[in-house]
């Protein structure tokens, strides 16, 4: 399979032209795709540092680091997709204790200033962040 | 021996992440230990009693290695849990014991606490103080022995010494138990019990918490982003696959959904005074309730381009839905000519779903029977047959050559009923074909139209096709002369299958466009009136005489013509005209001007109520790509109106309740439309000015 473009890591382009539409519509933040399986990230786009508080940021590399070695990069990527991930599977338990033959099929997290939109799904967890009106 | 057991608890214990804690308390009282007491009571004293007892337990369990402890644990109870309850109780003799044992240095700090911490363990070691010791140790043990030992008090201590007793011989028990009345050793054995279940139920509590706790922050840590990097190769198999490109292809259809739901649910209305003021801009036509408002305009940069819309029709089913048909965009050959889209209209940026097909679709209707299936006709002449459950290409087409149509394919219907249906379908060379959904290898029936005798030549060329809501066999056609013919489906008493050559409806000088059956669902049957579009800048009405009543008017070989009933008079080509499916006298147009108008016949039959035009997207509409070519209500509550045109744009409206939605309806408006029907009728066609042939 040729791969061209270098940037998205040779995605096919009808998943990269889906994402990157996503990612520009107005009040999008950033978009995320993760394997559930591996918790390797397959997609990112936009910017996960610009809807944290820079305290926030700096208590999480500090906790993070002392396990980590060095990966924690400066964007804050992995540790986001970390706490995506456990939510995802915290989530994931309330319904499954409620229910076991139930599955979540979205999950949607209104904060203050921005919501988080994720679509988990039994091998990839698709995350899109979102402004929202002010209220 | 005693070593080796202390070992293998120290083992089980190391398992629980609670004892962790109690171990370094254990160590640094080791040194300190009435200190290390009273500072652990301090540092516990804020959570409830209960946790003070945990510690005690523990306390007890790691201080003190008695070999009568670990025996019953060992033997019948319950390993770990129900161990801890007992070695608690027989706390309480640990005095008597420790003589024994002779473990002074656990001694000192087992009665300081028993001292300070509960207060109905205190009564209970100085009673068993008097006793003999090791004899108590073995009332102790066991739950099932003291239920037994009302009906069976000599056997039980016996059972127990065998049993878990090893270490002290059997009579030396038996002579101290007979000591005591029984009943004050039942009466002690129940305040044990109740200690005992109490501490237990404590004990379990207080170790859930603990359990809880530690165990959860090594799962958080186990979910650290990444794992491992993935090399390109496997990112570019994993993004690659099936699996992964339908995921992202299902997800991002939900999310952007949910990006594009326009109301904030967590708006709060007592929170602030923002501007809510009237939205009037220029693309609202109307005032109040007669507001026509654009809502939203669907058009996609890859497949929308250079495209003209030739059909437009809502899903019967779900009413968001909207379908769209385009011509070929010239200026790309490599993409397919022909193009279906569907609209959702909560999907601002993209297709729900995208058709193609190989040549240019002309029409495309969503079956009324199966929300799944899409008919279209194309310009080949083909007949094509989509699936929203399927990929883009169609599930079934009619072939190229062979029996079926030869020309364009202008106009589509599915007819019947849920049972028993029949797609129809009608080309330009003036040939009618039905097919059944299942099998488009080769048409159901074939009719080949001709003009009646009295015409020059025998072609007709229909440029539209209309059925009666209640009839499936009797159909009207529009030609491209103006005329609109009658046609039956099978042969029938005084008619054969065919144009009816007895009637004909002339009034149009030009193509007509569009023909449109009253949607008649209502109080007064108006299925009779036909709303008919054409190029000769008009819109007129009709009532169309049952199939069954033509053959009273007369059967000379001279065609009778019928002239309409109204006619809309309109400044612009008029492309398509449709009847509201909820108001019995509100019909939209558009026209080649780019306007919408939605007028009333029960209020105003000069002049539309309102008239809008659809927003101009960025660069795409100039003068010559303003027209509008088709229009849509949606089936179910008749509140929006879809219309599309030149510039591949598909553009939604809502109206105010006076021209649409279920609720507003009544029924003096069925009358009314009557009403101005019968006067109509008295005052004669001529009276309308503009006459037919």
């Amino acid at each position: 399979m040729p791969s061209t473009d270098a940037s998205t890591g040779s995605v096919p382009s009808s998943v990269s032209e889906t994402i990157s539409r996503l990612s520009a519509k107005p009040n999008v933040k950033a978009t995320m795709v993760l394997d559930r399986s591996n918790n390797a990230i397959l997609q990112t786009n936009g910017s996960f540092v610009s809807f944290r508080s820079a305290d926030s940021m700096r208590s999480a590399v500090n906790t993070g680091v002392a396990s980590e070695t060095t990966s924690i990069k400066e964007d804050g990527v992995e540790e986001f997709a970390g706490m995506i991930s456990s939510f995802v599977s915290s989530a994931g338990g309330l319904v499954q204790d409620l229910d076991t033959e139930d599955d979540i099929k979205l999950l949607r997290l209104r904060t203050k200033k921005h919501e988080l939109v994720i679509v988990p799904d039994a091998k990839y967890i698709f995350v899109v962040v979102h402004d929202t009106p002010p209220a | 021996m005693m070593q080796q057991r202390r070992d293998e608890i120290l083992a089980k214990k190391a398992k629980l992440a609670e004892l962790k804690r109690q171990r370094e308390l254990r160590t640094s009282s080791a040194t300190h230990n009435r200190a290390s007491i009273g500072n652990a009571s301090e540092i516990l004293s804020p959570p409830p009693p209960k946790q003070d007892i945990d510690e005690y337990v523990n306390k007890v369990l790691s201080d003190h290695r008695r070999p009568g402890s670990i025996g019953p644990r060992g033997s019948g109870s319950p390993v770990g849990k129900g161990s801890r309850p007992h070695s608690v109780l027989s706390a309480g003799q640990l005095s008597n014991e420790n003589s024994e044992s002779g473990d002074t240095s656990s001694n000192l700090p087992q009665t300081t606490s028993i001292s300070t911490q509960t207060l109905s363990t205190v009564p209970l070691s100085t009673v068993y103080e008097f006793a003999p010791s090791p004899v108590k140790e073995v009332f102790s043990y066991s739950k099932g022995v003291q239920t037994n030992d009302e009906w069976l008090p000599t056997a039980k201590p016996k059972t127990y010494d065998d049993s878990d007793d090893s270490d002290s011989g059997t009579p030396v028990t038996s002579t101290p138990n007979k000591r005591l009345s029984r009943r004050e050793r039942t009466r002690e054995e129940e305040l044990r019990e109740n200690i005992r279940k109490e501490i237990e139920e404590e004990l379990r509590l207080s170790r859930d918490v603990n359990i809880d706790g530690p165990l959860k922050s090594p799962s958080q840590k186990q979910a650290n982003f990444p794992a491992r990097a993935l090399t390109n190769e496997e990112l570019n198999a994993v993004t690659s696959s099936d699996d992964f490109m339908d995921f992202v292809e299902r997800s991002s259809k939900v999310i952007e959904r949910a990006l594009d739901q326009e109301y904030d649910i967590l708006a709060d209305y007592a929170l602030s005074g923002g501007a809510i003021g009237e939205d009037d801009d220029e693309y609202t036509g109307g005032k109040g309730r007669r507001k026509v408002k654009e809502v939203a305009q669907f058009y996609d940069e890859r497949w929308s381009k250079k495209r003209m819309i030739s059909a437009i029709d809502f899903s019967p089913k779900f009413p968001e839905l909207v379908l769209a048909a385009y011509t070929k965009n010239p200026s790309a050959p490599h993409d397919p000519d022909g193009l279906v889209q569907v609209w959702n209209t909560h999907l601002h940026d993209r297709p729900e779903f995208v058709f193609h097909a190989q040549s240019d679709v002309l029409a495309a209707k969503f079956s009324p029977f199966h929300p799944n299936l899409i008919i279209g006709g194309a310009y080949s002449g083909q007949v094509l047959l989509w699936d929203t459950r399927a990929k883009s290409a169609p599930v079934q087409k009619t072939p190229l050559t062979g029996s079926g149509h030869t020309h364009p394919v202008y106009s589509v219907d599915i007819v019947g009923t849920q049972n028993a249906n029949n797609i129809i379908s009608c080309s330009t060379d003036g040939v009618v074909c039905g097919w059944t959904v299942d099998m488009l290898a080769q048409p159901q029936e074939l009719l080949a139209l001709t003009t009646p005798p009295p015409a020059k030549i025998e072609d007709i060329s229909p440029t539209c096709m209309a059925f009666p809501q209640t009839d499936p066999t009797y159909f009207l056609v529009g030609s491209e002369e103006g005329t609109i013919y009658p046609c039956h489906r099978y042969d029938r008493a005084g008619a054969k299958a065919g144009v009816d050559q007895r009637v004909s409806y002339r009034g149009h000088a030009a193509p007509v466009m569009s023909m449109d059956f009253h949607p008649a669902r209502g109080p007064v049957d108006l299925g009779d009136l036909v709303l008919t579009s054409s190029l000769d800048w008009s819109v007129k009405l009709w009532k169309v005489r049952a199939p069954a009543a033509t053959s009273t008017t007369g059967t000379t070989g001279e065609g009778h013509s019928v002239a309409p009933i109204l006619d809309f008079m309109r400044e612009d080509v008029v492309y398509d005209a449709a009847w509201s499916p909820i108001k019995p006298g509100v019909f939209a147009l558009v026209d080649g001007a780019g306007s919408l108008e939605v007028w009333d016949i029960t209020v105003d039959t000069e002049v539309p109520l309102t008239k809008v035009q659809p927003s101009g997207r960025k660069g795409g509409r100039s003068m010559l790509s303003k027209s509008l070519n088709r229009v849509a209500w949606d089936q179910t509550e008749g509140k929006r109106i879809a219309t599309g045109g030149i510039d591949g744009a598909v553009t939604v409206f809502e109206v105010g309740p006076d021209l649409g939605g279920k609720e507003s309806a009544r029924n003096e408006e069925w009358t009314n439309v009557k009403k101005l029907l019968a006067r109509l009728e008295s005052q004669g066609p001529v009276a309308n000015g503009v006459n037919g042939l």
